[in-house]
């Protein structure tokens, strides 16, 4: 039993710490910015949750409290990091980046208010909610 | 194991680290550092477990609570040049007495 709970754990932190790897191989090579924060945001919470969890498979939910912890940082993680992506990704639209094509021409939901052609009702209100 | 696991982790806090310092835009360079604060945590727990002592998932409990608060408060100061929120005139509320 202990030996089936250390291939697991084995197998699950290796997982996390590939996925970690891509996220930053990501990170560095992505063409713009929207691009970046998605690698990034793959690493913070599936790496970081694989991890976590191959770690947990050592701990035990025990009396010690090692192993609550490990479920505290997970749970918080997983609440705080995909918030975190979302204002930063809100803040970097509502700054006029434009996502990145790969044959250059705009995406619909560009968020440039001289563009007559831009008439997302969902994108016109996130702008001017946003300057509110 | 966790060895293993904390080399994956320190070459990607190389990478962000590469993104951030070289990063276009501004947003570039925050969520790198997002991402490395978040390898961070990570590091601190795979050492407590590396070296045995359980005390360091406090400080990773604690660097994970500042580092997304910090990215928030990197966000907004980016945002409004501000971290009181948008600077707009405002009409001057009657101040209460006894109220400071």
């Amino acid at each position: 039993m202990s030996l089936v709970l250390d291939i697991l754990s084995w197998a699950l932190m290796v997982t996390g710490g590939v996925f970690c790897l891509l996220s930053g191989v990501g990170l560095l090579r992505f063409p713009d910015v929207f691009t970046r924060i998605h690698a990034a945001s793959l690493g913070d919470t599936l790496g970081a949750g694989l991890i976590l969890l191959g770690l947990l498979l050592q701990a035990g939910l025990g009396a010690d409290l090692v192993g609550i912890k490990l479920v505290l940082i997970l749970v918080f993680l997983l609440f705080t990091s995909p918030v975190a992506t979302h204002a930063l990704v809100q803040a970097a639209l509502l700054d006029g980046l434009k996502p990145w094509t790969r044959d250059g021409r705009p995406t619909e939901g560009s968020l440039n208010p001289d563009d007559p052609a831009e008439d997302d009702a969902f994108i016109r209100d996130a702008r001017d909610g946003g300057r509110r | 194991m966790e060895a293993t696991a904390s080399v994956f982790v320190l070459v990607t806090m190389a990478l962000a680290l590469a993104r951030a310092v070289r990063g276009p835009t501004v947003y570039d360079r925050i969520a790198a550092v997002n991402a490395f604060g978040t390898m961070t945590v990570l590091v601190l727990v795979l050492v407590g477990f590396l070296t045995d002592r359980p005390e360091f998932e406090d400080i990773a409990l604690l660097y994970g609570l500042i580092n997304f608060a910090g990215t928030i408060a990197v966000l907004k100061f980016v945002k409004y040049s501000s971290l009181a929120g948008p600077q707009e005139p405002r009409p001057a509320a009657p101040r209460a007495e006894g109220r400071r």
